[in-house]
């Protein structure tokens, strides 16, 4: 079929790919092999040692350096008469606005994340440029076909949100490992070296936590000319073992689950810290680490008691004596080993207090890091589906245009399984002009509440403009002057009945992003009371409905997702979707009830804070995928 | 290296079809080779805080143990061409221990553009060691070697795997008898334009899955499908959550590919209509291939219409013998095939090369269900199948 016609159009073609990681090395050197010519590659981020086992144009004495620029530079190494031209940039800046795509013949993603994702897929929907979307997850990867008019768009069907926690059970009944690492995580690693002014849950479990607010406000702050050893095991003391002694006492939480034990520092480390810490001289703040200077070595060696109390002691006071200017700044990062250590450890140690299994450095990493399993096999594989869907589209071979998925392995008898697109969604936000409903208490949030929550959180716009008729309530842009901008920074505060032009029940609000070129209309309706524990944001959006966020499993690789031999092996593709989903979401598990004592104890925890925590994504080759209940019941194309 | 490729052998080749099974209460407590994510791994004396950061993400995937087992095997690649390439790389980049590619044929003008590990300076070079060059520079802890001799005459013993890419059957059904005879897991893969295949013949192969436990049902004991028998099962404790794993350990008996192309389709396909409908026309087209390149010393057919003709009649009677429905082979596919035999398109081959790396990484760590042993890809419906085509009556 590599007709003549075919390889003109290729010849001829403007393309361009997003993402120059995992699926973006295949994908280049796939297209610049098949002869096509002019394509530009857009990618912000740089080359690192976790990147070459699959992303094979780089080499070790690359990393650092801009993926987008050596991705080019090693293609044109075996093809040297073609044009790509690379860009080491946010594809979120403006400089890549409607006109910029509207250049281009077909757009392909390669790309890690939802937020980007979506929006790429607005601006090929505002450029009426055909998009190829792909993603990877392990052996699991799919290939999706989006053209303006004639295919759902890449949001038509809402995507899982990020995987969140209730706050009691991070704060008071862990049940699994993840628990342990989200609270060492995002909170005690965020209380002791992040920003002191961000709201932490840290001490909002105990019953009595309002009238020793004051006093808990210290805890965490090193005392002047403390000794840092000591400072170490105060905190130690005080996190896990004088504030699970104070939640043992409030006896209904422990009712119906396990009691957890205190641990204090003097009982596992009777005696202080050796000096161990000669081997550390590393300059690069990313190299200092507390295993290193422990002699420990392993990382897939699952550390004792004793030894995560070391290392957390250790990891501190090297927070403390190497890093001291980070401190106060310092957000988690998968790449910071320092922070991976210490993370670990404070993890196991609560692990070990609430009797669940303790895991090795290696494995807590992945938890943290949310780290996505990847790869070179199956970005190879996608990365040929890309290029000949891409052919289709170039040849507006409507009618053979598929969505692909990737399964895991053959034990149904197939590797892949195509599926015809589906019709553009009628009432898809984004695609399509239908209104969304927004109940929300008119009287008490304010417009800042709605651009935070509906319009950026959940709509994923960059540059919001609001509209009530012709009032422009708010806007974003460096071209404001500055009377505009304390106008609309005064609006933000306002409460939404009381705005200049007061929006209240029946009132049809107007949210525009120029540079996604997007408009949507929302009908607000007036209400008064939410369920705190279903509509935390104090709203309720409807209209788009946001798909119940699935589980990651854990620690189980996805890979391990289970087919039987004996399931049904030969439904025709489109019934076998809701079958493959399971498979390709991997194993979907409900989420523990959470013991009745200590349901009540949340609510009022709840009730302060309305928070909870989350977990995402921000590895690459993240697979977006996930759950996709509707799709079987949708229209094909004809 | 000779120690290496022996120490692999135990690992990839399965014990002896006619071994006398344990019984199974005996099988259920020596426990399978445990589970990627499994706690009890340990790092193996070989691998280095250096290989755990490089390999990160796919020891995420398949696990430490599954990763040494790849550490210590020796792969032979036989022709370097663009499917080659595709596959090269994905080893090479997993960290097999050590690759061996046999290519007797020079770099020439019409090889550049299709192939990503050579450029216009190799013109000339043998393309094993052009590529080579370049595959050492991907991953410079893989040593790969090349051998300038016919595959034939290749002592296989110090392999642990031999994967045979764009050959003729006249050379395929020699190499993979002498394998299969030497107990060494065997692929065949090649491409046509837009289609292509994968065969496997792993001998008698060993594996396990690790799954969820989904009831407190274990998985029986016993033969699961003509080729693949249950030989033990074992459950992990369960966790906080109730949940448990369930980690099943399984054996596929392969055939050689010249008993393959004589096996009828299947039972469940072949008794059900529907299903009959959805087989790919590319099996009868490669049968006819490979019988009118047995009949002419190799050659595939040329674009003469004595040959066409020939070509046509064949794939005619391979269809009907497969008792394919009549109207499954159209013309338009047959000169779809035939423009485009032995051609090699970019997506064609990422696509061929990433699913025979990724059977041979699973296969060698012992892992997941492998390719039981034609898959047939089609990029114009993009859809990869995999029959199992096995003679009737099992030979001994």
């Amino acid at each position: 079929m590599a007709s003549q016609q075919q390889l003109t159009t290729i010849k001829v073609a403007k393309v361009l790919m997003v993402g120059a990681g995992g699926i973006g090395c295949e994908l280049l050197k796939t297209l610049a092999l098949s002869d096509f010519r002019d394509i530009h590659i857009i990618d912000m981020d740089t080359i690192e040692v976790s990147n070459l086992n699959r992303q094979f144009l780089f080499r070790q004495s690359h990393v650092g350096q801009s993926k987008a620029k050596v991705a080019r530079d090693a293609v044109l190494k075996f093809k040297p008469h073609i044009n790509i031209t690379p860009y080491h940039a946010n594809v979120k800046d403006p400089e890549f606005n409607v006109d910029f795509f509207k250049q281009f013949n077909v757009v392909l993603n390669g790309l890690d994340n939802l937020d980007a994702r979506r929006h790429v897929n607005r601006l090929c929907l505002a450029a009426e440029v055909p998009l190829v979307e792909s993603g990877t997850t392990g052996f699991l990867g799919q290939v999706t076909v989006h053209v303006k008019g004639r295919t759902e768009c890449y949001e038509c069907q809402p995507k899982p949100a990020p995987k969140t926690y209730p706050v009691c059970t991070i704060t008071s009944t862990p049940s699994k490992f993840v628990h342990c690492i989200v609270w060492a995580k995002d909170l005690l690693f965020a209380k002791l070296v992040g920003d002191k002014n961000q709201e932490n849950d840290l001490n909002v479990r105990s019953t009595d936590a309002a009238s020793s607010s004051e006093q808990t406000e210290d805890v965490f702050e090193r005392r002047r000319d403390e000794d840092i050893e000591l400072y170490g095991r105060r905190i130690y003391d005080h996190v896990f073992g004088y504030n699970i002694e104070k939640a043992l006492s409030n006896e209904e939480t422990w009712k119906n689950s396990i009691r957890p034990k205190p641990i204090y520092s003097r009982d596992v480390l009777p005696e202080g810290l050796a000096q161990q810490n000669g081997i550390c001289a590393a300059d690069d703040p990313l190299l200092v680490s507390a295993m290193a200077s422990l002699g420990m070595k392993n990382p897939q060696d699952i550390w004792s008691l004793m030894e995560n109390s070391k290392i957390f002691l250790e990891s501190l006071k090297l927070f403390f004596m190497k890093r001291e200017k980070e401190i106060g700044n310092l957000t988690f990062d998968k790449d910071d080993q320092l922070a991976v250590e210490f993370v670990t450890a404070a993890a196991n140690i609560r692990a070990s207090s609430f009797g669940i299994p303790l895991h090795s450095l290696f494995e807590a990493k992945g938890i943290a890091g949310n780290i996505v399993h990847a790869v070179a096999t199956t970005n190879a594989i996608i990365a040929g589906l890309i290029v000949i869907e891409a052919i289709k589209v170039l040849q507006n071979d409507t009618n053979n245009y598929r969505m692909t998925y990737c399964l895991e392995h053959p034990t149904r008898k197939m590797l892949l399984m195509p599926v015809e697109p589906f019709e553009p969604n009628k009432s898809c936000y984004v695609c399509s002009e239908t209104p969304l409903t927004l109940e929300i208490n008119t009287h008490r949030a304010k417009l800042r509440d709605f651009v935070e929550k509906i319009v950026k959180a959940k709509l994923g716009m960059c540059f919001p403009l609001i509209m009530h008729g012709a009032a422009l309530l708010y806007e974003v842009g460096d071209d404001l002057d500055e009377d505009m901008v304390a106008n609309y920074a005064a609006n933000l505060e306002k409460v939404l009945s009381e705005l200049p032009s007061p929006i209240t029940s029946g009132t049809v609000v107007t949210v525009e992003d120029l540079k996604q070129e997007l408009t949507c209309n929302f009908n607000i309706k007036h209400r008064v009371e939410f369920d705190e524990e279903k509509e935390p944001d104090g709203m309720l959006l409807s209209g788009w409905t946001q798909a119940s966020s699935v589980e990651k499993d854990d620690n189980k690789s996805i890979g391990n997702g289970g087919t039987t031999s004996n399931a049904s092996q030969t439904v025709p593709a489109a019934e076998n979707n809701d079958e493959a989903d399971n498979v390709l979401s991997g194993k979907k598990r409900k989420v523990p009830e959470v013991p009745e004592g200590a349901a009540q104890d949340c609510v009022s925890d709840i009730t302060r804070k309305n928070k909870k925590l989350e977990m995402v994504d921000d590895d690459d080759d993240c697979l977006m995928l996930e759950g996709d209940p509707g799709i079987c019941k949708k229209k094909k194309l004809q | 290296m000779a120690d290496n490729a022996a120490k692999t052998i135990d690992v990839v080749a399965a014990p002896p079809a006619d071994s006398p099974a344990a019984p199974p209460q005996a099988e259920q407590e020596t426990a399978p080779p445990s589970d990627a994510q499994s706690p009890t791994d340990t790092l193996p004396p070989g691998i280095t805080a250096d290989e755990i950061a490089l390999y990160d993400r796919q020891i995420r995937l398949w696990g430490i143990l599954a990763q040494e087992k790849l550490r210590t095997s020796s792969i032979l690649l036989i022709t370097i061409k663009a499917l080659g390439n595709e596959i090269a790389k994905n080893l090479v980049l997993a960290g097999i221990g050590s690759l061996t590619i046999i290519d007797t044929t020079t770099v020439t003008e019409d090889d550049l553009g299709s192939q990503f590990l050579i450029s216009q300076e190799n013109v000339g070079q043998n393309r094993a060691d052009a590529a080579a060059a370049n595959l050492r520079k991907l991953n410079p802890r893989v040593p790969v070697t090349t051998l300038a001799v016919d595959p034939l005459a290749v002592d296989l013993s110090i392999f642990s795997m031999i994967i045979a890419t764009d050959l003729s059957i006249t050379l395929l059904n020699p190499l993979n008898a002498k394998a299969h005879f030497g107990n060494k897991p065997f692929y065949a893969a090649g491409s046509h334009g837009f289609y292509g295949f994968v065969f496997a013949d792993l001998g008698t192969h060993t594996y396990t899955i690790t799954r969820p436990s989904l009831n407190n049902h274990p998985t029986l004991l016993g033969p699961e499908s003509a080729t693949r028998t249950v030989i033990a099962t074992s459950r992990s404790p369960r966790d906080a959550a109730g949940n448990t794993t369930e980690t099943v350990t399984k054996r596929e008996a392969y055939q050689p590919l010249i008993l393959a192309n004589t096996s009828p389709l299947p039972l469940d396909i072949s008794a059900n209509r529907r299903r009959l409908r959805n087989v790919s026309p590319l099996l009868p087209c490669l049968r006819a291939l490979w019988e009118f390149e047995t009949e002419s010393n190799g050659l595939p057919p040329a674009h003469n219409a004595a040959d066409l003709q020939r070509f046509t009649h064949l794939a005619t009677d391979k269809s009907r013998d497969l008792q394919l429905p009549p109207e499954l082979l159209q013309a338009s596919f047959l000169r779809s095939f035939l423009q485009n035999l032995y051609c090699e398109i970019s997506p064609v081959t990422a696509f061929l090369g990433g699913a025979v790396a990724q059977d041979v990484i699973n296969a060698i760590g012992g892992r997941e269900q492998p390719i039981q042993n034609m898959l047939l890809f089609d990029g114009e419906a993009s859809k990869a199948d995999v029959l199992a085509l096995v003679p009737v009556v099992p030979a001994a």
